[in-house]
């Protein structure tokens, strides 16, 4: 009898120890803590204010959202609950009457959980964001390359880019102030630019892929769309970054309809381009004016133009095709990774010091993350963001391990903490963003084909 | 009562040993594949991962097989080499509580090795909390929180089976493994009443019906048919099982 009633006091206390270290564990969640199932590798930052969440993401393949579709990747895992009472041990919190089974106090003594597809209607609808009809009929199609959900008041913009290979589906941007939304569709085969965020308004340009006509979208205080026009700017002309002033909307670069020159601003410089050859790929706002960077044989050029001065400098570096992703930090632009002539690519980080001088380009190569962007090689490296505090340099970026040499290749984001000079201070895993001192992140663990959930943390860098 | 329950503990006493070498296995086989696991580790790896990372569903799932296979083994051990089988049927009480008794401590003995799973977890989580604690890494110390093991709980699919978290999901739950321990049990006496096709059928019935509700197939039939299903099964093997001791075809 002795072993029997043993063992079934071993189960009673083990089912008492378990459950109360799950429910203590349950206690220690932090307030508003939201995981998001999925790769979240693209998320580039994830704010938790009050009830209010905002994602802004990076990467479309890492977001397929369809409303009404049963195809949803993305999630949040939620209480029941208000975050508000997040924290609160079970037997304070006066929404425990909630419909708690027995079971559940026994194994989640403090309420009950769902998880939330989220869509940006349901987030809206759960963070009480008015909704129109129109958003609850829209259903997304392909590869969503860029997912932008702001929610300041009553207001939700969501943009869109169908995937460049479905070729029956144009780029969608999608509005919603509250007093009903809208598309705007774009013409097929148009190519996503990007976007541009002003404090009063908010601003969205597209140019062509291929051929087509140039549109621009931009929403301004009463969420009308203006499509600028200026000297040049018709037929096959392409926008590469418009600028408020006044009022009104002015393209400061773009391509002129001989499709040769590139124009900046209304001063209407001229920037030759070879047809076939040279390509524009990117533009980048400075606090006096903008950097244009060009692809030309086996170079690369980088223009700046400052506003206030009229002028512009060029600097030339040999050896580089494109730079594949760039960022600006006060007065420092952060490039990474270099594509050569040959396709051959690397990740490297460097910067160019604007200064009373002109540009100044540090050692390409000074900051080396690891990895490498070619397919065969260990891992793939994408820099998410960068930040210059205090005269370090800290870059965060999503490191990818190749799925064909790795098995268990896993995809996550680091941060890294350099010098000026190029030396490795501090190096730290899974960052997600800059907030009062401290870096938000969230883990960036499991492949794509299998996600885990990720969690919010937060770490601060010694010194700071 | 007090028959069934003399007879429940002389069939837990029998079944006791072995258990505690099927869980000491399990817990010395889990341990060190967790240990592999936490060696390969990031230190920021959340425990869920991590538990996932160490396969020790499976080694759970070998442990659960083994019980089913001792309990099964331990009837046919009233035939070879003991004969206590006869002994058993002609003792003087119904015949139906000895089958009773031998399921209840096969019950008994299943929750045995949830319980020892569920302290297991505790200590894995342990684990890794002192792997977390020393974790400092370009001068970045990472803060892992106590929420970690309760969103293993949620987070962890393996985890996720055996302690769900809805009411409907839990009694499901507890319905497929003590229909496993009928299931089980009903083959083993079937086996020895020389009813081996029903025994074959009976087996293969509750393991598509497994597979269908909780396996790779999970969804294909509604949770509430999956568990009625489950129910009536288990019952009417278990009637079936009490039918072979009370007629005495147990027995040849």
């Amino acid at each position: 009898m002795i072993k029997l009633g043993m063992s079934i006091i071993f189960c009673i206390a083990a089912l008492v120890i378990f459950t109360l270290s799950a429910g203590a564990s349950r206690r220690d969640l932090p307030v508003g803590l939201v995981q998001i199932y999925g790769d979240t590798s693209g998320i580039r930052s994830l704010t938790l204010e009050g009830r209010v969440a905002s994602f802004e993401g990076m990467y479309g393949y890492e977001f397929h959202i369809s409303p009404l579709g049963s195809h949803t990747e993305m999630q949040v895992f939620r209480s029941w609950r208000d975050y508000s009472d997040f924290a609160q041990p079970w037997w304070s919190s006066p929404t425990f009457s909630w419909h708690p089974s027995f079971f559940e106090m026994i194994f989640l003594p403090v309420g009950k959980y769902e998880i939330v597809n989220v869509t940006a209607a349901q987030l809206a609808q759960e963070w009480n964001v008015i909704l129109s009809d129109e958003f609850a009929e829209y259903r997304i199609y392909g590869e969503v390359f860029a997912v932008e959900t702001r929610m300041h008041g009553h207001i939700v913009t969501t943009d869109i880019q169908r995937s460049l290979r479905d070729t029956e589906h144009a780029p969608q941007l999608f509005i919603d102030a509250g007093e009903g939304g809208y598309i705007v569709s774009h013409a097929p085969d148009s190519h996503f630019r990007g976007l541009v965020h002003h404090s009063d308004g908010w601003m969205h340009t597209f140019t062509q892929f291929g051929r087509l006509p140039l549109v621009i979208s931009l929403v301004i205080d009463d969420w009308h769309i203006y499509v600028p026009t200026g000297a040049g700017l018709f037929g096959e002309t392409a926008v590469y970054g418009v600028h408020l002033h006044e009022g009104r909307i002015l393209p400061v670069a773009y391509r002129s309809s001989d499709n040769e020159n590139v124009i900046l601003a209304e001063e209407l410089i001229p920037i030759t381009l070879n047809r076939g050859e040279d390509e524009i790929h990117g533009l980048l706002q400075t606090n006096d004016g903008f950097l244009l960077f060009i692809s030309r044989y086996n170079s690369l050029e980088i223009t700046h133009f400052n506003m206030q001065t009229r002028e512009s400098v060029a600097l030339t570096q040999t050896g580089i095709f494109r730079i594949l992703e760039f960022n600006i930090d006060g007065d420092s632009i952060i490039l990474h990774g270099m594509e050569t002539l040959n396709h051959d690519r690397d990740t490297v980080v460097w910067t160019i010091d604007l200064t009373d001088d002109g540009l100044i380009m540090s050692d390409p190569a000074a900051f080396r993350l690891g990895g490498h962007r070619s397919a065969d090689v260990d891992a793939h490296i994408t820099l998410l963001d960068s930040a210059k505090r205090d005269g370090i340099l800290y870059f965060v970026y999503a490191v990818e391990e190749n799925r064909w040499a790795h098995p268990q290749a896993r995809t996550r984001t680091q941060i890294s903490a350099f010098t000026t000079t190029g030396q490795l201070i501090g190096r730290a895993q899974v960052l997600n963003g800059v907030e009062d001192d401290r870096f938000w992140i969230h883990g960036a663990f499991g492949s794509m084909s299998q996600p885990n959930a990720r969690r919010v943390y937060s770490i601060t860098i010694g010194g700071r | 009562m007090k028959k069934f329950l003399t007879l429940t503990r002389w069939e837990y006493h029998g079944l006791f040993m072995p258990l505690l070498g099927i869980i000491g296995v399990m817990a010395a086989l889990q341990i060190i594949l967790f240990r592999f696991a936490l060696r390969g580790a990031e230190r920021h790896m959340p425990l869920s991962f991590l538990l996932g990372e160490a396969n020790l569903a499976i080694v759970f799932a070998l442990a659960f097989i083994a019980l089913l296979g001792l309990v099964g083994l331990r009837l046919l051990m009233n035939f070879t080499p003991s004969k206590s089988i006869y002994a058993l049927l002609t003792l003087p009480n119904e015949r139906k509580r000895v089958y009773q008794s031998k399921l209840a401590a096969a019950v008994l003995a299943a929750c045995m090795l949830i319980a020892a799973q569920m302290l297991l977890l505790l200590v894995f989580n342990a684990m890794a909390g002192w792997l977390a604690r020393e974790a400092a890494w370009g001068g970045a110390y990472i803060n892992r929180r106590n929420a970690d093991f309760y969103l293993a709980l949620l987070e962890a699919p393996w985890l996720r089976r055996i302690f769900p978290t809805t009411l409907f999901s839990q009694v499901r739950v507890i319905t497929a493994l003590g229909g496993s321990v009928c299931v089980a049990l009903y083959m083993a006496t079937a086996l020895k009443a020389r009813r081996v096709k029903e025994a074959i059928i009976v087996g293969v019935l509750w393991l598509a019906l497994l597979l269908l509700g909780t396996g790779p197939f999970e969804g294909r039939i509604s949770g509430p048919i999956f568990f009625i299903t489950m129910v009536v099964m288990a019952l009417t093997v278990s009637k079936m099982g009490v039918h072979l001791f009370e007629t005495g075809e147990i027995a040849g």
